[in-house]
């Protein structure tokens, strides 16, 4: 299947590069924060370190969460669909993940919604456009729609496949 | 409407669909139904995640990975060892304690029942101690991890109920080290029954060695709480300082860590707090929500219509905490239960510091009864033993933290000892 092949590599590239990402996100945290430390300790607080950390902190979420769904690291209650028979347990899976999907598209939309209604607000310390904080949560979403994508194809070819034999 | 909310969520819930998500869509509906502008959604997710305080959860996930990659959490093993390791059953105490020592320097559960049980369960087989006794006992020390300070229960807590980190960390430590010493004591009653071997004879050299090693693990907490009580800085301040202090501590003092390695445990440890922040951040929805239509008071006067009595009251509480500690992780179900109990205990004269207590060791008992118990398959996994022969092992200590529930959630109201 070609659709599942490109979608797999796109998923799997998109994964390596938000994985750099997230690093980054965090290892900015660790150097704004530290150095709010040090200014406070030995010269004059600074006024954007903490704000930078909190925007910070949004983005390593919602794109640690893409790397985490993707994964299947996410808390789920699974105890309850082991106990099916396998065939039904399929389609469960599959309709809980495109019930996933349906939570992503709206939260894109209404990600995307949120960036155009606060469009001329700024950040108070950092006098960053709010928009460019917002932009956060759509993009992590939409990741996610794709590697959800992905996951819901191989699983339904996966049951293809068990039929088949 | 407050029906269509919790029974889409638990169809969702039930359904294998991530805790996250199926708060997210279950709030969907509700708002959609109620026509309600659906941009609160994104804006919700935004401001639940947009907070210093929280900036302590990654740090202090982070810290503790770091730590327990490398050798600190041997160094204390070692150390606890030579002080206790002459009594029978030493071996016993010493996974407790370098259990309690881990939770001052890590903030979860999970992390401390890896630190202690990689050390501690190659030496326990080898000296002879019962396999599913001792998996069961460093998966219950491992629950003393979000107990003792610093905790990233607590911390959610702090924030969704608008009370002092520092206070619920520094009322954490109490309640802690009791559950140390129960566990403690039912180890060593049952070394006693099964004629467990003492370790090797003890000698103040030994000890004074092993503490030279230790040092920089020991001076962690040291740093860390010292940190915050003294009011110098903020818990989150405290765990990036926690952070570059067990960097240079394995990069460069004890060596065992690679600059690569350093990249895979910050990406590794990101993912396992975004975990936790992704249900924050739906859940904010959620708890708008329950604000908006004051589910929550209502809830509240529908019991207080029942019974006034506090004594009942926090009984029927822990109840529910406990169960909902069987079948969900300690952070969602933390997220989930404390708004809606928050307005009934706070109706009642509970302090919220102390009720915040009461919800996390009640959650941490959580991480070891199955089949939602994240400290079992810790422990399951680094001792190859299953699931089933470890939960029969788990119920003696078990009993005991259970105990140690009821005392905590009775004695601060006879006592009011919540500083």
């Amino acid at each position: 299947m070609q659709v599942v092949d490109f979608l797999r590599r796109f998923s799997d590239g998109l994964d390596l590069l938000i994985k750099r990402i997230v690093f980054l996100t965090i290892v900015g945290m660790i150097v704004s924060i530290s150095l709010q430390i040090i200014f406070r300790v030995f010269f004059e607080s600074l006024t954007w370190t903490e704000e930078l950390s909190r925007y910070l902190l949004v983005w390593s979420t919602f794109l640690g969460a893409t790397m985490a769904y993707k994964r299947g690291m996410h808390i789920s209650v699974t105890f309850v669909i082991d106990a099916f028979p396998s065939r039904f347990k399929k389609i469960v899976t599959v309709s809980s993940i495109v019930l996933s999907l349906v939570f992503f598209v709206i939260s894109i939309n209404f990600g995307i919604k949120l960036m155009t209604v606060q469009i001329f607000q700024i950040s108070p310390a950092l006098r960053l456009p709010m928009r460019w904080v917002y932009v956060g949560i759509p993009i992590s979403f939409f990741i996610m729609l794709i590697h959800g994508l992905t996951a819901a194809l191989e699983e339904l070819l996966k049951n293809k496949e068990g039929g088949g034999e | 409407m407050t029906w269509i909310l919790f029974v889409s969520f638990f169809v969702f819930l039930l359904m294998g669909i991530p805790v996250a998500i199926a708060i997210g869509l279950a709030s969907f509906i509700v708002l959609f139904k109620e026509g309600m502008p659906l941009v609160i959604m994104a804006q919700r997710m935004f401001a639940g995640t947009d907070s210093f305080p929280l900036v302590a959860v990654p740090f202090f996930i982070l810290a503790g990975d770091l730590l327990a990659k490398g050798k600190v959490s041997e160094k204390l093993v070692e150390f606890a060892d030579a002080i206790f390791g002459f009594l029978k059953g030493g071996l016993s105490i010493v996974a407790v304690l370098a259990g309690m020592f881990f939770a001052a320097i890590s903030g979860s559960g999970a992390a401390t029942t890896a630190a202690v049980g990689t050390t501690l369960v190659p030496e326990l087989k080898k000296k002879g101690y019962n396999e599913a006794s001792s998996a069961a006992l460093i998966a219950a020390s491992g629950t003393i991890g979000v107990v003792i300070p610093p905790s990233v229960p607590m911390i959610l807590y702090a924030v969704i109920a608008d009370q002092s980190v520092s206070r619920l960390f520094l009322n954490g430590f109490i309640p802690g080290v009791i559950m140390g010493l129960v566990l403690i004591a039912i180890a060593i009653t049952q070394a006693y029954r099964r004629n467990y071997p003492r370790g090797a004879e003890f000698s103040f050299g030994n000890v004074w060695n092993t503490f030279k090693e230790a040092i920089w693990g020991i001076l962690t907490p040291v740093i860390i709480l010292g940190g915050i009580f003294s009011g110098y800085f903020t818990p989150s301040e405290a765990a990036v300082i926690a952070v570059n202090y067990s960097l240079i501590v394995s990069l460069f003092i004890y060596r065992d860590m690679k600059l690569k390695d350093v990249f895979e445990i910050i990406t590794r440890s990101a993912m396992t707090m975004s975990v936790v922040m992704f249900i924050i951040a739906t859940s904010s929805i959620l708890s708008w929500i329950l604000a908006n239509w004051s589910i929550p008071t209502a809830i509240a006067s529908g019991i207080l219509a029942l019974s006034s009595n506090p004594y009942v009251i926090l009984f029927l509480v822990a109840v529910i905490v406990l169960i909902a500690g069987v079948f969900m992780e300690t952070a969602s179900a933390l997220i989930i239960l404390t708004p809606v109990f928050l307005p009934l205990v706070d109706e009642l004269g509970v302090n919220l510091v102390h009720f915040g207590l009461v919800m996390v060791v009640g959650l941490a008992i959580g991480m070891i009864t199955p089949p939602v118990a994240i400290n079992l398959y810790v422990a399951s996994t680094i001792t190859g033993l299953s699931i089933e022969k470890i939960t029969k092992a788990i119920i003696p200590y078990l009993l005991g933290l259970i105990l140690v529930l009821l005392l905590l959630l009775y004695l601060p109201l006879v006592f009011p000892v919540i500083i």
